[in-house]
């Protein structure tokens, strides 16, 4: 009997032991708003149409995600058919410049027209950005500008340069940002556009790029990076890897075959 | 009957009975239990001799113990080593129960939670003998927690004793309560010790050195009736503000808690004796940090290591010399260790150093023992299943970074197996061959572990999920003289271990700590080979003086023709002692050649020789019808500046010490 309970015992301190771990519940999920998860960067209106623009965070000097929602107000339903455009516009006194754009053209299954824009400088004294979107219904373009402000980060996540390869493009590098950096393997993306004329922003898609990262603080790097090659539309991908979390620097060095692009520029990373 | 009520009384008949064959006042159970001689029992003769109080620590009756040795980084919980083997190469338990440490840096051993006043005896296997306490090559150290005895009628016992080192302006105090009765009986002890740094040799101050210690523990037993018997141990121990001179960092706190429940059941029907069983949980609490260090950025390093488990043994008992012994065990470990550096205006920088493991053990063993005249075979065999885990993602994503998946399991067997034949020459005179085969798992840390500092040889280290166990061949004869004014034993032994598991540079990977030489990853080395001769002895010599000591010269070589690390130099101690009627001056010798073998991979340097005095006196009195014992020692007398060859960052150990301390049984 005794030798039983204690058998009896050891059993439950086991089964204790299995349980802790158990035990989470499924929440019944209620209709979601697809733009729930962002920030609102600024709205307007043209004609019946409200037009929202979204982002993961406020607008900053580098690669922007942006989400656009168009309801139409004469019957609250959100419009998922149309074709937008976006126009980014930097307005300097003398002068006015675009940035690099990946358009959204027609929506993704969230309903949300999801274009990008790498913002190539700070709103501020030197000037103001202007966005302009553009709406195809089938019955004529419209377009609505809207102000927005774009601020820089204190860890760069774009790097602009002339290229000193015979080519000598300005050339504009930015970090396309996972949704959280962890200890571990991480997607490292960048793009690379350069400037063409002040309206035009091409994606640059044939360049060799290497990473090398680096914790400055201590000296030392990570193991089994994998540098980023080109997938389309001037999108690299690699993958960088982080032994702990703090401060990283990473590293890029650019090619154009044999020729030297650039290195000597980095990307700082905290997490 | 008498022998019955002893195996009653203890509850570990097994172990007693192990121990009488060292018992010279008994000849008569010689025969019956020749081939007992491992696991080899230092209870009365060893450790009383040291023991000389309740405040000597177990670290300095270890360090007495023939075949151990102690891999020391400060003044506090030294690393027992077994034949040139620690750490994961043998198996340290307490009441047969598994603990693990919680330190990335070994700082604590599991001989750090047991104090002289709740220890009953230390039972010591080497090589493949200590396999009854798991799947281990080096052996087996298993320190039996104290064993208040039944009384025909109530008893109340206490003891007091307190003590002073002039070293370290060194206080400890302990105190024991014991009460028994017929059917319950409770042993609570309670042990403090309060350290500063200790002087070396030449009387320079050795930074870094303090400790401060509480432990209690409580045993109670209930004897329910003549045939079961419980039995529940619980062990608290706190150590705090603990420095180790011969590492970077220093320990906040160290804390155990530690609990058994034994349950023996009297089956004496036919052949089976008994069943033991038991369950068991333990929790390791540990702080490291550099706080008190100058260091470029400070950091903390805390662990933590959980254990449960239970395990059941039956003994039988077919007469005519034979008996059989089964034991199964399972336990599952828990560990986490994780290290945050605090850069001055940068974002702190955290990774988990032991990524959140989880591993299951479960094993079985068998002994059968027979012994037929002059002659005596006993042959253990064992295995185990292990199923190890990284239990978070976390965890996976850190070990991603070297291209490991770890998302399944690690489930590996051990096999150990082992034979023994025995044959007595006289009524003296006996000697032992044993051959083994044994296999370890991997440890943790050697497994999964995340850029792990080792001060010794200045590198970062990196696990290695796909090491193979370590295996190792051993052979060993020994010659035992037991006679009434002597006892006297040779002992000589080789391993061959393959796989032996090793740090190797990989030029590949960056430093994670500043300034370490590089990066090592734990690899398998095809062979390594461990040889070596030990001899203990104890002499009467007439009525007053005796004679104990023992020594051992160990010699290993890898097959790339390095020497094996951590393998002592030939070293000895040795005790003479002239016993007055209530008194006993004892002199003490504590020797070791110089060491010239040394593995410069490892980051060894050779060690000159030493040789310390101690002197010794208890005087024994009674006063208020109390016992009283004072002690007084001068220990390193000749105040030498020295370190062994197995203490890191070869830091002095402590100078001349004058040791005062009193005792008194209530
Ligand atoms: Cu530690």
């Amino acid at each position: 009997m005794f030798y039983q309970s204690i058998t009896r015992l050891a059993v439950l301190m086991m089964a204790a032991a299995v349980m802790v771990a158990g035990c989470k519940k499924d929440p019944v999920d209620p209709p979601i708003d697809p733009t729930d998860d962002y920030t609102l960067i600024q709205s307007g209106t043209v004609d019946q149409y409200e037009v929202e623009v979204y982002a993961h965070e406020d607008l900053f000097v580098g690669y922007n995600p942006l989400y656009v929602q168009v309801t139409n107000t004469t019957n609250n339903k959100i419009e998922e058919d149309l074709t937008v455009m976006l126009m980014p516009m930097m307005d300097m006194g003398t002068m006015q410049h675009s940035a690099p754009i990946e358009q959204p053209g027609t929506a993704n299954a969230d309903g949300l027209y999801e274009g990008q824009v790498v913002f190539i400088m700070p709103s501020g004294a030197m000037g103001s950005w202007t966005l302009t979107v553009k709406l195809d219904d089938g019955d004529g373009m419209k377009e609505v500008d809207l102000n927005v402000s774009v601020s820089e980060k204190s860890e760069a996540r774009m790097l602009t340069f002339l290229g000193e390869d015979a080519a000598q493009e300005k050339l504009f590098v930015s970090l396309v940002e996972p949704a959280e950096w962890e200890v571990g393997i991480n997607p490292f993306k960048v793009t690379v556009h350069k400037r063409e004329t002040m309206m035009d922003f091409p994606a640059v898609e044939d360049l060799t790029v290497e990473i090398e990262p680096e914790m400055p603080t201590m000296g030392h790097g990570s193991p089994n990076n994998v540098d980023p090659t080109h997938d389309s539309r001037g999108h690299y991908r690699g993958e960088v890897n982080f032994t702990m979390t703090g401060f990283w620097r990473v590293h890029l060095t650019l090619k154009r075959g044999a020729d030297m692009v650039k290195d000597d520029i980095y990307f700082d990373i905290t997490f | 009957m008498l022998l019955l009520s002893a195996i009653v009384l203890n509850g570990y008949g097994q172990q007693h009975r192990v121990y009488d064959i060292s018992d010279t006042n008994k000849p008569i159970l010689l025969e019956e239990i020749i081939i007992l001689h491992q696991p080899d029992i230092f209870e009365d003769s060893t450790l009383e001799f040291y023991q000389s109080s309740q405040l000597s620590n177990l670290d300095m009756m270890l360090h007495h113990m023939p075949d151990i040795k102690q891999i020391s980084r400060g003044a506090f919980a030294r690393e027992p080593i077994i034949h040139g083997m620690s750490a994961g190469q043998i198996k340290v338990t307490i009441d047969g129960m598994h603990i693990y440490g919680a330190c990335t840096d070994r700082m604590d051993p599991v001989t750090a939670y047991v104090e002289p006043s709740n220890l009953k005896d230390i039972e010591l296997g080497t090589g493949s003998a200590g396999m009854a306490f798991g799947p281990t090559i080096g052996g087996s150290l298993n320190l039996h927690t104290a064993d208040p005895h039944f009384s025909s009628k109530p008893v109340t016992k206490a003891m007091l004793s307190a003590d002073y080192h002039s070293i370290s302006n060194g206080r400890d105090l302990a105190m024991q309560l014991l009460t028994s009765g017929k059917h319950l009986a409770s042993e609570i002890t309670a042990t403090y010790r309060d350290h500063n740094p200790y002087r070396a040799g030449g009387g320079e101050v050795v930074d870094y050195s303090q400790y401060n210690k509480l432990n209690l523990s409580w045993i109670g037993k209930w004897r329910i009736n003549s045939q079961h018997l419980l039995k529940a141990d619980v062990i608290y121990d706190d150590a705090w503000d603990i420095g180790y001179p011969g590492l970077p960092m220093d320990v906040g706190f160290a804390k155990a808690r530690i609990f058994g429940l034994d349950h023996t059941h009297f089956v004496r029907h036919r052949k089976l004796s008994r069943i033991h069983s038991k369950v068991f949980y333990n929790v390791i609490d540990h702080a490291m940090d550099d706080s008190e260090r100058e260091v470029p950025i400070h950091m903390d390093m805390p662990g933590f290591s959980q254990t449960m488990g239970a395990f059941s043994e039956a003994f039988w008992d077919f007469g005519h010399g034979h008996e059989l012994m089964a034991k199964v065990d399972v336990h599952r470990h828990n560990a986490w260790a994780d290290m945050t550096m605090y850069p001055e205006n940068e974002a702190p920088m955290y990774m988990l150093t032991w990524p959140n493991t989880r591993r299951w053990i479960a094993g079985s063993y068998v002994r059968y023992m027979y012994h037929h005249h002059k002659h005596g075979i006993q042959v253990d065999a064992r295995v185990d299943y292990a199923n190890a885990k990284l239990t978070t993602q976390e965890g996976l994503n850190h070990w991603a970074v070297f291209g490991e998946d770890l998302s399944s399991a690690d489930q590996r067997l051990t096999y150990n197996l082992r034979g023994t034949w025995g044959y007595e020459w006289t009524h003296h005179l006996r000697s032992h061959i044993t051959f083994g085969y044994s296999e370890r798992l991997p440890t943790l840390s050697e497994q999964f572990g995340y850029y792990l500092y080792n001060a010794q040889d200045g590198f970062d280290y990196i696990g290695n999920p796909h090491l193979l166990n370590e295996k190792a061949l051993q052979a060993t004869w020994n010659m035992i003289y037991s006679g009434h004014h002597a006892t006297a034993s040779v002992k000589v032994f080789g391993y061959r271990i393959q796989d032996y598991i090793f740090g190797h540079i990989d030029p590949s990977l960056s430093t994670m700590t500043i300034g370490a030489n590089g990066v090592k990853r734990q690899e398998n080395v095809p062979l390594a080979y461990i040889t070596g001769i030990s001899g203990s002895y104890h002499f009467h010599l007439g009525h007053h003086w005796s004679l104990i000591g023992n020594a051992e010269y160990l010699h290993g070589w890898l097959d790339n023709g390095d020497p094996v690390p951590q393998i002592p130099p030939f070293m000895g101690v040795s005790a003479l002692r002239y016993q007055g009627k209530r008194w006993f001056v004892q002199g003490e010798s504590d020797w070791a050649l110089a060491q010239h073998r040394v593995n410069h991979a490892f980051g060894e340097h050779p060690s000159h020789g030493h040789s310390i005095w101690n002197l010794r006196a208890v005087y024994e009195w009674d006063m208020f019808h109390k016992v009283w014992e004072v002690e007084m020692a001068v220990e390193n007398i000749m105040d030498q500046n020295y370190h062994l060859f197995l203490d890191w960052g070869q830091i002095p150990r402590q100078g001349r010490n004058i040791k005062v301390g009193m005792e008194v049984h209530l």
